[in-house]
């Protein structure tokens, strides 16, 4: 059985022209990865880990290659079409700053429906799952000052998930949190995008994190090194002090 | 870590503009009482008129100044939080950094204070060359030295009531994972101070008392005379309380679009600042609407007595002068609210590049990003230019009133709005208002939306 990949990168290249010499961010990373697949990507500080994340997520333009959502070529897409793939098919979340500071808790989980012109309805039904899955019915009316940094990224998750996108991308979800509410956090993302079959692609530093995923990738130098399939915390510890070691 | 930023060449320039105004305002009032003294006028109470209505006028432009001020500083200091969260983190005290702007604010006021001398000194100069022998005695009036002092007191006084977003300014903001100020927990509107209050009721009582007694004595002009100042020190002083209540009365005019809603709550999110923001601006536009709803009112009142007999033919011309002599009066304090509006709505569509970026990222539109912020914009100038509308038509009416009331055959004049002036106004307000978000709104949209994010 051969099913088609929801999200593929080719030959992926983004380079900085930093004074005379050229950075290679990302250098050269082919990728596909299949509908439900949860992978994780580690690796040592500037090792290109946000820089593969926003190209496959359409936030920045490759050097070279391309990246292919559904089949559809991210890379020969106008910023407006980019925008639409984004607010329909993506979802995101952030290690810090993720809602808008003067929206309430609903409004920012709504942000992606009321984004269309004309707005979408929100599915109450749906919108009331999420929200109890991820313990914030109370708090819908709240405003992010008014949360911890857990539940803020609670509400995150239910936002990128609340269009039950194709792909989730994750930028250290849990860099600000400490172990135990992270720990939480990251179950709730791991039960909640199984369920809905939806891709993710998570940066983390943190090897309890990643063993969260079905795959970790390890990034070198902007280049896939390693990769571990349904690893534990410490296979994964152990092959990233090996990666800091080697360099 | 830039030291001196934009915000502390509008102040210079706001304390040079209101100097040189002082100076030339003051130095023609006595002048012209000079020469009227000179010339044997005296008794008709032209004089008392003229030195009442300039001292309005200064004012209503130093007051208009002080909000500039203390806004231009607020704003500064919040644009900079990282700066001051970092240095605090090193271990700098709050009284420390509020002591920097304060400095800030005598430095800015002493060379503010001393280019606006030389500018209204040379100003002086020009007008005692071209008008003649009788002004050029004049160039230099010592009693100068007391708007001089007391613009100089306003910008240390502003610099320290700007500094106190110092306070709100916490060391963690320096990590970097925190956002800004900006980001924050949106501020309770203010309470209404009791000195505003007793300012705009003592205000409204003499404008009022001048409209009323009017029906018995045009000599009750005096009251208006007296109590407008007072109604426009109320203004200014009420407005960070007020204000942010007349926007949300008006925003329920409007459809809640998404857009809408959000432009809405970031006008909210720090009610001192857009209530100071609009004072100046509220007073400027209450000013010119006054003195051309009053004369327009007053043109009908004596075409209407004159009914059937010529010479009601200059009165729409008289209006349009006097429009443009008020103007001219009321310049420098109209440049001053410009400045001050153009400045806060400026640092606050840059404050918001991160937010542009998060929601761009999100999938909101180049279009639906700049629908949030000129909808911010222009809801602030609406809210602005109508409050200054509604308040100089009153005025300006009791003006006329006043000096009509006892002389027409009803008691009451009805007062006269030209419809120009409301356009004119509500033009000039909103491509300030609007204007003066575009280019932040453009360097927000520049780029990658991640390039935003990242602040
Ligand atoms: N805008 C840029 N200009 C120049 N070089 C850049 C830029 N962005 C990233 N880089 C470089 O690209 C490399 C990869 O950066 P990237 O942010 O992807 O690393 P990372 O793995 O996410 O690191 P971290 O774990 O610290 O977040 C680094 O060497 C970085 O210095
Ligand atoms: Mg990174």
């Amino acid at each position: 059985m051969t099913t088609t990949p929801v999200l593929q990168a080719r030959g992926l290249r983004r380079s900085y022209q930093s004074g005379p010499q050229t950075v290679h961010a990302v250098d050269g990373i082919d990728l596909a990865l299949d509908a439900g697949e949860f992978i994780a990507v580690m690796g040592p500080s500037g090792s290109g880990k946000s820089t593969l994340m926003h190209l496959l997520a359409g936030l920045d333009q490759p050097s070279e290659g391309t990246v292919l959502l559904d089949g559809d070529d991210l890379t020969a897409m106008d910023d407006e079409e980019l925008t639409t793939v984004r607010r329909r098919r993506m979802g995101f979340v952030f290690q810090s700053f993720n809602l808008v500071p003067d929206l309430t808790v609903r409004e920012n989980l709504r942000l992606p429906l009321s984004f269309e012109r004309p707005p979408v309805r929100p599915d109450g039904a749906w919108e009331a799952t999420l929200t109890d899955r991820l313990g914030l019915a109370g708090l819908l009316e709240r405003l992010p000052h008014e949360l911890s940094g857990g539940q803020q990224q609670r509400v995150a998750i239910a936002r990128a998930l609340v269009r039950t996108p194709s792909v989730v991308f994750a930028d250290e979800p849990t860099g600000n949190l400490d172990v135990a509410t992270g720990r939480a956090v990251l179950s709730l993302l791991g039960e909640l995008v199984r369920s809905l079959g939806c891709t993710v692609v998570m940066v983390t530093h943190d090897a309890t994190a990643a063993s969260h995923a079905d795959r970790t990738l390890f990034l070198r130098d902007g280049r896939v090194v390693d990769a571990l399939d349904d690893a534990d915390d410490e296979a994964i510890a152990r092959t990233m002090l090996d990666l800091v070691r080697a360099s | 870590m830039r030291r001196r930023g934009p915000g502390s060449v509008t102040s210079l320039v706001v304390v040079a503009l209101v100097t040189a105004y002082a100076t030339v305002l003051l130095t023609t009032i006595v002048m012209l009482g000079r020469i009227s003294r000179e010339n044997g006028f005296t008794g008709d109470g032209s004089r008392e008129v003229l030195a009442i209505l300039g001292t309005g006028f200064l004012v209503v432009a130093v007051v208009v100044s002080a909000t500039v001020l203390t806004n231009a500083y607020a704003v500064v200091t919040a644009s900079r939080a990282r700066d001051v969260a970092l240095r605090r983190l090193l271990g700098s005290s709050v009284a420390q950094e509020r002591r920097l702007v304060v400095r800030d604010g005598l430095r800015t006021g002493v060379l503010g204070v001393a280019a606006g001398l030389v500018g209204g000194v040379a100003i002086n100069a020009v007008i005692g060359v071209t008008v003649g022998g009788g002004l050029r005695s004049g160039v230099v009036e010592p009693l100068v030295v007391v708007p001089c002092a007391g613009v100089l007191l306003t910008a240390v006084l502003a610099a320290w009531r700007g500094s106190s977003a110092v306070l709100d300014v916490q060391p963690a903001q320096a990590l970097g994972a925190a956002a800004a100020v900006e980001t924050g927990a949106p501020a309770e509107p203010p309470r209404w101070t009791a000195v505003a209050r007793v300012l705009v009721v003592l205000g409204l009582l003499g404008v009022g008392g001048a409209a009323a007694g009017g029906v018995l004595a045009p000599q009750a002009a005096y009251l208006g005379l007296l109590g407008g100042p007072l109604l426009a020190f109320g203004v200014v002083l009420s407005a960070p309380a007020l204000f942010p209540r007349w926007l949300n009365l008006l925003g329920r005019l409007w459809p809640s679009t998404p857009s809408g809603v959000l432009a809405q709550r970031r006008l909210a999110h720090n009610p001192e600042r857009t209530g100071r923001t609009a004072a100046g601006v509220v007073v400027i536009v209450s000013v010119v609407t006054m003195f051309v709803v009053a004369s327009a009112t007053l043109d009908r009142a004596v075409d209407r007595m004159y009914e059937g007999t010529s010479g009601a033919e200059g009165a729409a011309d008289t209006t349009m002068v006097l429009a443009g002599v008020v103007s001219v009066m009321v310049s420098a304090a109209a440049l001053i609210s410009a400045i001050g509006l153009c400045q806060t709505i400026g640092l606050g569509a840059r404050m918001r590049r991160r937010e542009t970026g998060l929601m761009r990222v999100l999938g909101q539109s180049r279009a639906d990003v700049r629908a949030v912020t000129i909808g911010e914009s222009a809801r602030l100038g609406l809210g602005a230019v109508t409050a200054g509308l509604l308040l100089g038509t009153f005025v300006g009416w009791a003006g006329a009133q006043s000096l009509m009331g006892s002389v027409v055959r009803e008691h009451v004049v009805a007062p006269v709005v030209p419809w120009w002036l409301l356009l004119a106004l509500a033009v000039v307000t909103m491509a300030l208002a609007v204007g003066a978000a575009l280019a932040p709104l453009r360097d927000n949209l520049r780029g990658t939306p991640l390039a935003a994010l990242r602040g």
